[in-house]
């Protein structure tokens, strides 16, 4: 335990002192840092809170806007190139709600500060190679014809199509080609414009890194930036549909989604629990024992509780070969049903919130799963003194608590099911 | 032509390479020694949290199996779940789990590794465990016939329903046959359904003994009690009278070129090309190698992407494989996807031209810092996760490469000139056959 209690208050330490210095320079309370000085390296994550919702009528136009970005030249010379040439990092993704850029150095400041400031002048731009963004629309383009080959992806478009169908979730954050043939180079300077603004953005840096030498780093990336927010939050809504996709491969893909909780609702970790029992853990989950275990039927299944600060939900998924698709099918709806009743005993549930306490002391035990948990503290607006709420809201949860849970915070009546794969007669 | 940004700070103009390059050494980390039953064992120190990694590898992996039972090391590795003397199927895992752990085994050509990430205070449990199933295995035939089924499932998932795997098994079979690294990890659909209760046990008991293991803990730990428990745990046991007998040589033929349609929106080439058995004599031939294939394709500013998909735009994109310690004789793999009009056969000429005379010669000293550069940083960037120090490790030890090899890799890379790196890359591109595999979109 000693290890947590030290990264609990070294955590609070930081980031506060973080916070109060950034603010006075940006005023933004959104950066966050962890000193780590073990091993000479810095990552640091910078995070725009608009991601493919604020597509508006082109889908796929961020995506399209950070490839373009992240692939462009300055000064003649490849952004990445500044980057490989020291042996430094840079990575970039655009998802939902958000976009981000991850940068992974050795401990040298000046070096970082170089890195960073490419990264500003690369945001700053307003021109765009045309030979990038015809390569960046060829490689998009090529993405989606591929995710149309592939039974898992496939899915992972249908789910998005009709569960979130009218909002800025429906579509891929690839877009569609039609979009992105339409896309003109003004557009994505106009969006990248609107999309890096220092309202919108998180900083989180974390490792061998002094406090006033990461507010450099932070002064370095937001200078010249636009301070206005341009977009309204996309609206999280979920649909109910039942979905089936003919495709000619060896295995269907199966989803069953159930409407559940957000990160900050008070149901959220009686859920957590609940689910770590149900399919969220891996062997021994009623899921793993029942698919996997007992009858052999999948390599893998699971269920995963996706929250975001909106909304959330449960998503089982498998995969088995298409003359088993049924039985797996009824075999999750029945286990959805056991999951409903839940008949656990209080030992099981307190054998369950030791395992999540102890695993929680071991996933913050690398620079880059540090960053991950700032990030998502910061994304989620989840307090500061994260670690010590965590453990103590998982310590409240009870089978009286988790049952009330299930009822007021899982719709069981709001079932989606969706498959895709080769329908195989009886 | 690029547009370039405007430009308004001078210190982007100003050279990158006063970087810092602290050096981490695993020498200075890691004790290692022998047991008398010929178990070895590897301990890396490290204490920045109080998770320790407890894995065992076991000198055993597809390509040391014989054709008709190809897939028997990685039905093993599944079975070894399934319960010993005096566990029932699943304990293993439920008991990991419950200490709020987490655990994993992976097969490869050349080994099988279990491994644990639990709390330091729960190591003494997991070396007993896993000590327990180095011996006591029980294996039971409806449990294998199910979990045969779920290794089909994943055979299914990871080459069957995916072109590219799909394709890199043929390019594998066609270099080599059923024979070493040409039989695939996962094995043939027709053989898994062919391997028995029986031929498990054979084969648990050739392969899992003390004499073909190495146990490899990484993280926080007291060294003085871990030997100790080793020594109870694993000392105990000795070895198996029966000793491994090489397979003799499944005769096949090798095709210079040859397609395969599948499900793809483009089509993609593959060009292979042979490469001998790792071999300590030419330690500084093979490091070389790997200079000139990161300067190729070390990240995207590397010359095969920046000359073939930024500037002369014929490629979507462009990758490369290679496996610097190869116990067998093994491929390089390059390949790529064509852009626009280009055929894949163009591509290809494309993708040799990188690799003449006239390019290998003009790799420069600036690509070789850059490229040493990158191969520092990221050999720090690794010990960020325990795993991975005990993953590094391990990959050397069941090869019978020494972990020392980690620490020298980086003086002898630093030592190695621009002449050594041409010379290098001439012989395996230049004077070498290329074989052609080319994935297209299904008729």
């Amino acid at each position: 335990m000693r290890y947590l209690f030290i990264l609990i208050v070294l955590f609070s330490l930081q980031t506060s002192h973080a916070n109060n210095k950034i603010n006075s320079l940006a005023d933004n309370s959104n950066y966050l840092f962890i000193e780590t000085k073990t091993l000479p390296i810095v990552d640091i994550n910078f995070t725009i809170k608009n991601g493919s919702t604020v597509d508006g009528t082109y889908p796929g136009l961020t995506n399209l806007m950070l490839n373009t970005l992240m692939s462009s030249d300055v000064n003649s010379k490849k952004i990445v190139s500044y980057f490989e040439d020291v042996g430094a990092k840079l990575s970039y993704s655009v998802g939902k709600e958000s976009l981000s850029i991850s940068i992974r150095s050795l401990s040298d400041i000046e070096q970082i500060l170089k890195l960073v400031n490419i990264i500003n002048l690369a945001i700053s731009s307003n021109e765009i190679d045309q030979n990038i963004f015809s390569l960046e629309k060829d490689k998009i383009n090529r993405n989606i014809s591929e995710v149309e080959k592939r039974p898992g992806s496939t899915l992972n478009a249908d789910i998005s199509k009709h569960l979130f169908s009218g909002t800025g979730f429906e579509h891929q954050k690839i877009g569609t080609k039609r979009s992105i043939n339409k896309i003109t180079s003004t557009q994505v300077i106009e969006h990248k414009n609107k999309i890096f603004n220092i309202k919108d953005i998180e900083i989180n840096i974390v490792g061998n890194i002094s406090q006033s030498d990461s507010k450099r780093i932070i002064h370095a990336i937001t200078k010249n930036m636009s301070t206005e927010s341009q977009f309204n939050k996309s609206e999280y809504k979920l649909e109910q549909s039942i979905h089936h996709t003919e495709f000619d491969s060896t295995q269907s893909h199966l989803a069953v989604i159930l409407p559940a909780v957000s990160r900050t609702s008070p149901h959220y970790h009686n859920i957590l629990v609940a689910n770590y029992i149900f399919g969220g853990s891996g062997f021994g989950s009623w899921l793993m024992e029942e698919i996997r275990e007992k009858r052999g039927l999948s390599y893998s299944v699971s269920s995963y509780l996706v929250s975001s600060k909106d909304g959330g939900y449960l998503k089982i998924s498998l995969q088995t070969k298409n003359e088993n698709i049924k039985l797996a099918k009824n075999i999750i709806l029945n286990q959805i049903k056991r999951l409903q009743l839940f008949d656990v005993t209080e030992d099981k549930i307190s054998s369950v919130k030791q395992s999540i306490l102890r695993s929680f002391e071991m996933r913050t035990d690398t620079n880059k799963k540090l960053l991950n948990l700032l990030s998502a503290i910061n994304s989620l607006e989840l307090d500061l003194d994260y670690f010590e709420n965590y453990k103590n809201n998982l310590n409240q949860v009870s089978k009286t608590s988790i049952e009330k849970s299930l009822k007021e915070a899982i719709d069981f009546n709001h079932i989606s099911v969706f498959t895709v794969g080769k329908t195989i007669e009886e | 032509m690029n547009i370039i940004f405007r430009i308004s700070v001078l210190l982007i103009s100003i050279s990158f390479f006063g970087s810092v390059q602290s050096e981490i050494k695993f020498s200075d980390r890691v004790e290692s020694y022998t047991l008398s039953n010929g178990l070895k064992v590897v301990l890396i120190e490290d204490k920045r949290s109080p998770s320790v990694v407890n894995s065992i590898w076991y000198k055993v992996g597809s390509s040391h199996e014989a054709s008709g039972k190809t897939g028997i090391s990685h039905v093993l590795e599944h079975m070894m779940f399934k319960g010993t003397k005096t566990l029932k199927p699943g304990e293993f895992s439920s008991i990991v789990k419950k200490m709020g752990g987490t655990e994993n085994a992976f097969t490869s050509k050349d080994y099988t590794g279990y491994f644990q990430k639990i709390h330091t205070t729960d190591l003494e449990r997991c070396i007993e465990l896993e000590s327990d199933r180095m011996k006591n295995l029980r294996l039971d035939e409806n449990e294998l016939r199910s979990e045969i089924e779920v290794v089909k499932e994943e055979r299914r998932l990871r080459t069957d329903d995916n072109p590219v795997s799909k394709t890199f098994e043929k390019i594998m079979i066609n270099a080599y046959g059923m024979n070493e690294y040409g039989i695939p990890i996962i094995g043939t659909m027709q053989n898994l359904g062919s391997i028995s209760k029986n031929d498990l046990e054979n084969w648990y008991k050739l392969h899992y003994q003390p004499k073909n293991a190495i146990v490899i803990i990484a993280g926080n730990f007291n060294a003085d009690q871990v030997k100790g428990y080793i020594q109870k745990y694993y000392g105990r046991y000795e070895n198996n009278k029966s000793s491994i007998k090489p397979n003799n040589k499944i005769e096949f033929s090798t095709k210079a070129s040859f397609d395969v349609y599948d499900k793809v929106s483009k089509p993609i080439v593959f060009l292979s090309f042979k490469k001998p058995k790792f071999d300590k004599n030419r330690i500084r031939e093979l490091y070389a190698l790997d200079l000139f294939i990161e300067i190729m394709d070390g990240g995207y500013s590397s010359r095969l992407t920046k000359n073939l998909v930024d500037n002369q735009k014929v490629a979507l994109d462009i990758f490369l494989s290679n496996d610097t310690y190869n116990q067998y004789p093994n491929l390089i793999i390059i390949g790529g996807t064509p852009r626009g009009k280009i055929s894949p056969e163009e591509l290809k000429l494309k993708i040799l031209e990188q690799l003449s005379n006239e390019s290998i010669n003009s790799v420069t000293e600036r690509e070789l810092v850059n490229a040493k550069a990158r191969i520092k940083a990221n050999n720090i960037y690794k010990f960020d996760s325990v795993f991975y120090q005990a993953m590094q490790v391990g990959m050397l030890e069941t090869k019978d490469i020494g972990w020392e090899n980690l620490d020298n890799y980086n003086s002898i890379i630093e030592s190695i000139s621009l002449d050594e790196v041409k010379e290098s890359a001439s012989k395996y591109f230049l004077n070498n056959k290329v074989f052609t595999a080319i994935l297209r979109p299904e008729k």
